[in-house]
Parts: structure tokens; sequence; C-alpha cells
């Protein structure tokens, strides 16, 4: 089974007070969410590429993160410069173009996202089930091949399985990362990665639905009391304005 | 009043009460009918500017739901049967199909889960662009296209974007716009009859599974990080206690061994969405900070005045753990026995 | 000059900490406590390669080479140095000598299994009468038709209880000393004769087991002669200066460690100074030593990862490892040892890391050749080069 997997990089750990750049770069990873989709597609089927929009540099190391994890190809699709925001009709359209060159049975995208409002999921899995016209199924914790393949994806307190016929093209979303404990890389595969392994490029341009006028700092929080009375009063004045929203 | 919203003094058209401008497509569930108070709301802030009329599209709904979406703004209900197979459903079709029947040039959904994905699969069959998580929705003079404002970066940034067409979709946090004031329902409803397409997958199991961590699901959430030591930690597990709440942690403390790795809350564990958070000596990283929802109010308490965490909290107090955290427990428990 | 690490060894090191900080810190004090690692890490430890880092993938490793391994043991030793002991021993000296000095089937039948990690090795020198003096060893092995037999015991081995496969040195030729009289063996525990006797009770590294190991005629294969016979010695000190190298490595993670640990509590910790509550880093005291130990940390990485470019690009080290040894252990007890009088109270609280850490830095300065040893390998090299020996 031919599978897709489209990734988020994340920029990497920041520094120790030790170490500074020299032993971590400017790199990026995969995004937990991104490894768990990754997982997935890895237990089931061992013909996984993987997709990755973004900055070139940054992108690429993730990628390569994925082909030491064990996909089998990677591919890059450049990304016009967004100045940090996403469009993200823009960013599934161009994995739309690139996946024309690239046979796929099953997508399966990242959905978590480090580069939005707390909280929030990616859609691009989403987009890319519409502008394909194929079902969507988010919230994907497992992925089992039993003749049919079993999708398990979570709706509040359940967990619902789907068999998905052989045949039937769907988009999964993976947005929860497994909190199963943390797998590693064959680290064998790491060197792979990097000397022998290849990124593919593609200039892919999506078409944006969106212009975007302004991007800056979020205006600062002012206007605010800071209450640094000793202990007692603020913790009154405190409990007293909670208790007024209800929310203790 | 309502003939004022609906005449066109901004567009070129022959009738002037007709909506030239299209409409404004609210999208609302069944469940969530609180949500739709503040669509509305927005929807109503920009569609006179669009020359737009404001109309709903109810989910799996009634008759009785559908008038409440009148009595609070909308000038037609449309109600859309879904044919269901547990989470997945023909609801982005039917919404696309609709989309393209009337001449609709917005689409607003609440954000969340499921809004965002069901605005993305809309977003992909319409060719739309597509606006994830906006706090804020205005229209641009000079070229009358929406508006949005989006949250990035964890709320570090705000990215500012300007609909290139139509039809534009947006989610927005449910929190955001005023809602709408009651009103007489003068509205329609009509049913929208949808014929499916397609067989929707089948599903072979139904599991009911609470979300593991007790975390996932709590509405008051009390977080150590380094800054809180171990004494403090001991302190804020009675904090939980006396709340009826649960106990995070950032990934420093869990380093230390003060808390589980299922306790930790950021990019690299759980993301939470309580509607009370307190950050007990927690500097407040953004990858800290990605893990807490937004709509949650949060508490910092810090000893340290200058923490990134008093940018985005709603209350602060500025003290050690060892000193506030006793007082507050104290004094919550004096609260809930007079109770 | 650039000294980045290269992009495959920045990946390393990444995935490196985010295992060790997730899955060995939060057990770190078990492993201690309980005498062994959970079985869980165990495993993913061999399927992600660390038990065969450095070794060609041919060999069944990861081929990260000499600086792979280090980063390794940097990496561990930040929170655990029982695992980074069971490392530095299987690898760095245990397997390591199959590899330079193995036959291919000696290397298909021990190398590739422990580098898979299905195979503990370990190295035996030690001898109750011959440490520091290493050449003074007794342990004999006899020529009888197709094998040798063995007699004798060795101390101090790590990984010794759960070794498979273990490099034990024995005197062939008592005249020739150590110069042509000693030979390697490939020992394992299930060949007639051999048992694990005394199991050591450590003050620190509590989470490798030590064991002495006794051969009582014991029938060794003469198939697993490791090398020539009689050039044993020198298979033991080639190995040992890779060693060394892994050695200092762990120290150097230690002391970030420390070092770290002291900067977060410095900044946190608040204290009353002339009426006013500051941070404990406004104190003099502390600046100074968090400035020396960072010193001594900048020091040591460079010199770390400079030998080990060295090793990999088969240049001769040994007076660079025992320095990097030598050099790497007294950082890191200097560092454990003031980051402890920093942090006060706080630092001798059993469970916590820097009592922890305190206990398991103290061998470093005395095991795989104490520091007096390594400042003679020094003296040597350097007055060798002008013609004397000392």
């Amino acid at each position: 089974m031919k599978i897709v997997v489209v990734v988020n990089a994340v920029p990497a750990e920041r520094v120790s007070v030790t170490a500074g750049k020299l032993d971590f770069g400017e790199a990026a990873m995969l995004g937990p969410a991104s490894r768990a989709a990754l997982y997935l597609a890895l237990a089931v089927s061992d013909e996984v590429t993987v997709l990755a929009t973004g900055e070139l540099a940054a992108a690429e190391d993730a990628l390569r993160e994925a082909l030491a994890y064990g996909a089998q190809r990677a591919i890059l699709i450049a990304a016009s410069d967004q100045r940090g925001a996403t469009d993200y009709a823009a960013r599934a359209d161009a994995v739309k173009g690139a996946l024309e060159q690239v046979e796929s049975d099953l997508i399966i995208c990242a959905a978590g996202s480090y580069a939005l409002a707390r909280g929030s999921f990616a859609p691009t899995g989403a987009l890319l089930a519409g502008m394909l016209g194929r079902a969507y199924i988010g919230g994907v914790e497992s992925l089992v091949q039993a003749g049919d393949l079993e999708v398990t994806a979570r709706e509040g307190d359940e967990l619902l399985t789907y068999a998905v016929p052989a045949g039937t093209q769907v988009v999964l979303g993976v947005s929860n990362p497994a909190p199963a404990a943390h797998e590693l890389p064959w680290f064998g595969g790491i060197l792979n990665a990097y000397h022998g392994g290849e990124v593919e490029r593609q200039a892919v341009a999506g078409e944006g639905k969106l212009t975007l006028s302004q991007i800056g700092p979020a205006p600062r929080r002012d206007g605010r009391e800071l209450l640094t009375d000793p202990a007692a009063e603020s913790v009154a004045v405190l409990v007293e304005s909670l208790r007024t929203r209800s929310l203790i | 009043m309502d003939d004022f919203w609906k005449s066109d003094d901004w567009s070129m058209s022959d009738e002037p009460n007709a909506s030239s401008g299209g409409s404004v497509l609210v999208v609302v569930s069944a469940g969530q009918l609180a949500a739709a108070k503040s669509l509305l709301g927005a929807a109503q802030s920009i569609a006179p500017y669009l020359g737009a009329n404001v109309v709903a599209a109810l989910l799996g709904g009634d008759d009785a739901a559908a008038d409440e979406l009148l009595k609070v703004g909308a000038t037609q209900v449309w109600l859309v049967d879904v044919a269901t197979s547990g989470l997945l459903d023909d609801a982005a079709a039917a919404l696309a199909a609709l989309a393209q029947q009337g001449s609709v040039a917005v689409i607003l959904f609440a954000s969340g889960e499921r809004g965002d994905s069901l605005a993305g699969q809309v977003a992909g069959r319409l060719g739309a662009g597509l606006v994830v998580g906006a706090q804020s929705l205005s229209v641009d003079y000079g070229s009358q296209q929406v508006q949005a404002v989006q949250p990035i970066y964890a709320g570090a940034g705000l990215a500012t974007w300007q609909a290139n067409g139509k039809p534009a979709i947006f989610t927005l946090r449910p929190d955001i716009a005023t809602p709408s004031l009651n009103r007489p329902a003068t509205g329609k409803v009509a049913r929208f009859d949808y014929a499916a397409t397609g067989e929707l997958l089948k599903v072979v199991r139904r599991e009911h599974s609470p979300l593991q961590q007790e975390m996932l699901r709590a509405k008051v959430i009390v977080a150590g990080g380094y800054g809180a030591g171990a004494a403090g930690f001991a302190a804020l597990k009675e904090l939980a206690a006396t709340l009826g709440g649960v106990v995070g942690a950032s990934k420093s403390a869990v380093a230390a061994g003060w808390a589980t790795r299922e306790q930790q809350i950021g990019m690299l564990g759980q993301t939470v969405r309580p509607d009370l958070y307190i950050a007990v000596g927690i500097s407040g990283t953004p990858e800290h900070l990605m893990g807490i929802a937004e709509g949650a109010t949060i508490v910092a308490i810090n000893s340290d005045p200058r923490a990134p965490i008093f940018q985005l909290a709603d209350y602060a107090i500025v003290g050690d753990a060892a000193t506030v955290l006793p007082a507050l427990t104290a004094r919550l428990k004096k609260l809930y026995a007079s109770d | 000059m650039d000294f980045t690490l290269s992009k495959e060894h920045q990946m390393l090191k990444r995935s490196l900490r985010e295992f060790v900080e997730s899955e060995l810190a939060p057990v770190a004090r078990d492993t201690d406590l309980h005498e062994r690692q959970t079985e869980a890490n165990l495993g993913k430890m061999a399927r992600a390669g660390m038990f065969g880092l450095p070794f060609p993938q041919k060999y069944g490793g990861a081929g990260m080479g000499e600086l792979g391994y280090c980063l390794m043991m940097e990496e561990t030793a930040r929170v655990d140095s029982s695992t980074t002991t069971i490392l530095g021993a299987h690898i760095g000296i245990g397997a390591m000598t199959i590899y330079l000095d193995g036959t291919e089937e000696q290397k298909q039948k021990y190398l590739v299994p422990a580098a898979r990690g299905e195979l503990l090795a370990a190295f035996a020198l030690t001898e109750p009468g011959a440490g520091s003096d290493a050449a003074g060893i007794r342990t004999n092995a006899v020529r009888k038709g197709d094998e040798y037999i063995l007699n004798g015991s060795k101390i101090w081995i790590t990984n010794g209880p759960t070794a498979g496969v273990i490099t034990v040195f024995a005197v062939t030729d008592r005249t020739l000393g150590a110069r042509g009289g000693v030979t390697a063996f490939l020992v394992e525990p299930s060949f007639e004769g051999f048992s694990v006797g005394k199991l050591y009770d450590k003050m620190g590294i509590r989470g490798s087991g030590t064991a002495e190991i006794v051969m009582q005629d014991c029938r060794v294969p003469k198939a697993n002669v490791l090398g020539k016979v009689g050039l044993g010695f020198i298979t033991a000190m080639k190995t040992l200066d890779g060693g060394r190298l892994g050695l200092g490595a762990g120290s150097l993670g230690g002391a970030e460690a420390a070092l770290e640990a002291c900067v977060a509590y410095a900044k946190r910790k608040f204290v009353c100074d002339r009426g006013q509550l500051t941070p404990l880093a406004y104190q003099q005291y502390v600046q100074w030593v968090v400035a020396d130990i960072s010193a001594d940390v900048y020091a040591l990485r460079q010199m770390v990862y400079h030998c080990a470019h060295m090793a990999d690009s088969g240049q001769k080290f040994s007076q660079e490892s025992a320095i990097v040894k030598m050099f790497g252990s007294e950082v890191g007890a200097r560092a454990i040892e003031r980051v402890q009088q920093v942090m006060g109270q706080d630092g001798v609280m059993v469970g916590g890391n820097i009592e922890r850490g305190m206990r398991d830095e103290r061998i470093s300065r005395i095991f795989e050749g104490t520091n007096e040893i390594q400042r003679t390998v020094i003296a040597g090299e350097i007055f060798k080069k002008v013609g004397l020996k000392v």
C-alpha cells in the first residue's frame, strides 16, 4: 500500500546554556503529530513517501529525519515566503499539485500546528480531502491492515473504528501525538539519510486565495494589574474575581 | 429597522432591497447553539459592509433549534439533514452544494477540531481561502474584502489576512464577538435537500474510551513549573484537590522529577482545554503555552515579574509559590466552607 | 574553521537528548535504587542501535563513528551515569577489542550481536594482584590440544554479571611478561569452568553491574584467541585509548548537567540580601562557580570532540585520550562538588540528581586507568617524543 505522509517541521529545541549553536545548529525536526503520523504509516507499509512544505533549510532537516525513521522517499515542496504565517489553502493546493506525480493509496496528514493559536489544528488534511473529493477522518489514533484497512479515530469519549475497503481513497488527519513513550529512529538510518538519502525538491506553487496584509508581534497586554501586594491581599482579590466569573 | 440593514447604499444593484453582496453563511451544529450566537454576531458585524444578508445552516437540528437561530439574527435558516456514520458525515458535501446554490460570500464556522476540519473540507471543495482560529473579522473599506486577524505562534504574533475572492471561509473562536441582540423571529426556515453521493465508510467498532488522562477533560488545571520546586508541587497538589482540579507540569518540572510525563503540558506533552489554568512557577515559553487552548483563563504565580507568562495571563501574582499557594488554598477552603 | 557538528551528528544528538530526557531521566533514580535498567529502555536502546553506535553498519552497528559514540556518552551521562557505564564498558572496551583485532568469524559471531544489543560485552584485565600495574597479571592460559585452559580471577569487571562475551587477558608465557607473553581470549559464560564470583556493592553507578569473574580450568577453544598469541597487551592498550575518550565524554555530560542545574537553581532560589529578596545568582561566589565550570566545560568539549575527530580520521590518539580522561574526570569532580556547595542542603537530598551525580562521579577518576596512570601515560608519550623512555 503506497502511503503519502504530509508533515510539518518545527524548530528544534532551543539550545542550553552550555552548548550554544555549535551542537544543535538552526535545524528543524518533525513535529510530534508528524512523527505520530509517520509511525502509523511505517507500521503498515514499506512504501512511504513523506512530503513537506516550507522554508527549504528547515523542512529539509525534518525530511531527513523522516528518512532516518524509515520512509522511502522524501519530497520538499518549495513554499512561497509567507513571512511567518501560513495560507493553508495554498499549501494544500501545492501538496495536491505534487501528489499528481506521486502514486498514493492513502494520504495521512499531520494536523498539529506550532504556528497557529494555542490548541488549534492545521487544516491541511481536511483541505486536501475536499480538493480531492475524498472522505476525511480526523483524530486518527491507530491504523491496522487486516483485510480492509481499519482506521481508529477519536470522537470525544469514543473510539470509532472504520473499515476502509481496498481501493477507497481517504485522507487521515493525525493530531494527537501518541501518548506512548518516545520511539527512537535507528541511528544507522540517520547516517544513511544524510549520505545517500535524497530529498527531492519540487517547485510547485499553490494558488492562494488570501493575501497577508500584516504580520507582527501580538500587542502587549497593558492595563492589567500585577498583584504584588503581600500574599493575603492579592489572593483575596483573585478569589473574589474568579468567583464572580464562576470559574471556582 | 430591518429594511435599513438590507438596503444597498453601497452597491450598484437595480433592486435597492436585494442583497447583491450575496450572503454570509454561518454553519452551526445542533449541539452548538451557544456558539451560534457569537458567530451570528460576527456575521452581522460584516454583512452590512458587504451588502450581504446573514443566513445560517443548521446541521442535524430541528425546527425549534432553527427558530432559536432566527431569533439571534439569521434571516434564513437552512436545515441540512446529514447522513452520518460515527464522525464521518456528508456535511462537507452538503454545505458545498448549499454554498454553490446561493451566492455565498463568506462562510463562518466555530473553531475547534470538528469545526476546523469541516471548514477545511468545505474550503477544499469550493476552492476557497481559509483562515483558522480567527479572533476578529472586519471589512476593508477600499476593496470590500473581508479581513481576519489570526493569532499565530501560540499567541505570540498576529497575522491579518485579506480574502482574495468569494467565497472566503473563516473559523472563529467562539468567545470573540458580541452576541447579537434577540429579536422577533422573522426569517424563513427551509430544508436543504441534498442527495448523498457515494457511501459513507462503515463503523466496525465503537468503543467507549474516555480520554485516559483526566487532564484532557479537566476544567481546572493547576500546573507547576521549575520555579515551583518540590515544595511548591506539594502545595499545588493540595490547591488542585481543593479546587477539584488536576495537576499538570511543564517540561522542566517533569525533568526534575516532580511530575510524570503524562502530566506534561506543551508542545511535547498534552494540549489541554480547561476553563481555568493556574500556572505556578512557570516562566511561559511558547513550547509550554501552546499546550493551553485558547479560551482558558490563566492565573500566573511567579516570583519573577519579567516572566513571559505575564504577557498572556489574565491574572498575575508576583510572589513566591511557598507563600501564595497556602494563602490561596486557605482562602478557597474558607470560601467553600461558607457556601 | 567550522566547529559545528555535521547535520547527521546534530540529529543524533537531538534524538539522544529527547530520548534521554523522556525515558532515562524519569527512571534514573529507580535505576540507581534497584540497581538495574528497565527492560523497556534497554530494548529501545538496542533497537535504536545505541549498543553498536560507532561500529560500521556491516557489523550491525549504526556507523556513527567515535564522534557519535562520544555524543551518546555525553547525552546519557547528563542524566544517568549507570547507563553510560554499561555502554562504555560494552562498546568502548568490550566489543571494541573484537572490532579492532578480531577475525571475520569472530566479528560475525560476537560483534554483530553485540552491536545489536543481543549480547553484552565486557573487558577483563584487572586482578586482585594487578590493578594499575596491569603488567603484573597472573591469570594463566595453558594450551591443551585445541583448547586453552584458563585459571585465575578478574575483579571489578563492569557488565560482568550479565555479559555474553568477555575479553579476558591471560598470561601465555610468563618469561616474556607483558611484551609477548599475554594473550586475549573471548570467553563466554557458558564455557566450562567459568563462573561469576562476588557482585560488588558500590557507592555510585549502582545501576551498572560489576562483578568478579573466576576461571577454574576454564576451557576456551583456540578459535577464541583474539588477535595473535602473545600480543594481547597491545590489544588492551589500543582498546583502552578509545575507552578513555568515551569516559571523558561521559564526564563532559555530567559537568554540563551540573552547570545547568546550578544556573537554574541560582535563578529561581531567592535569598535575603541586605533586606531584599534577590536571586541567589546575584551572589558573587555563585557567579564564580558558574564561570569556572563553564570554562572547564568549554575546554573539555573542544578536547573531546577534537580527539574523537582524530580517532575517526585514523590518527594515533593515545596521549590525547589520556588527557581527555584525566582532565575530564577532574572537571566532572570539580563541577559536581562546587555545584553541591552552591545548592547547599538541596544538593545533598537523596533522590536528587546532584546527590546521585556526586556518588556516580567519584569512580571516574579511578576506573579504566586511574588518573595517576593517565598522567604516567601522558608523560611517557611526551618524553618518548624526545627520545627518553620514562
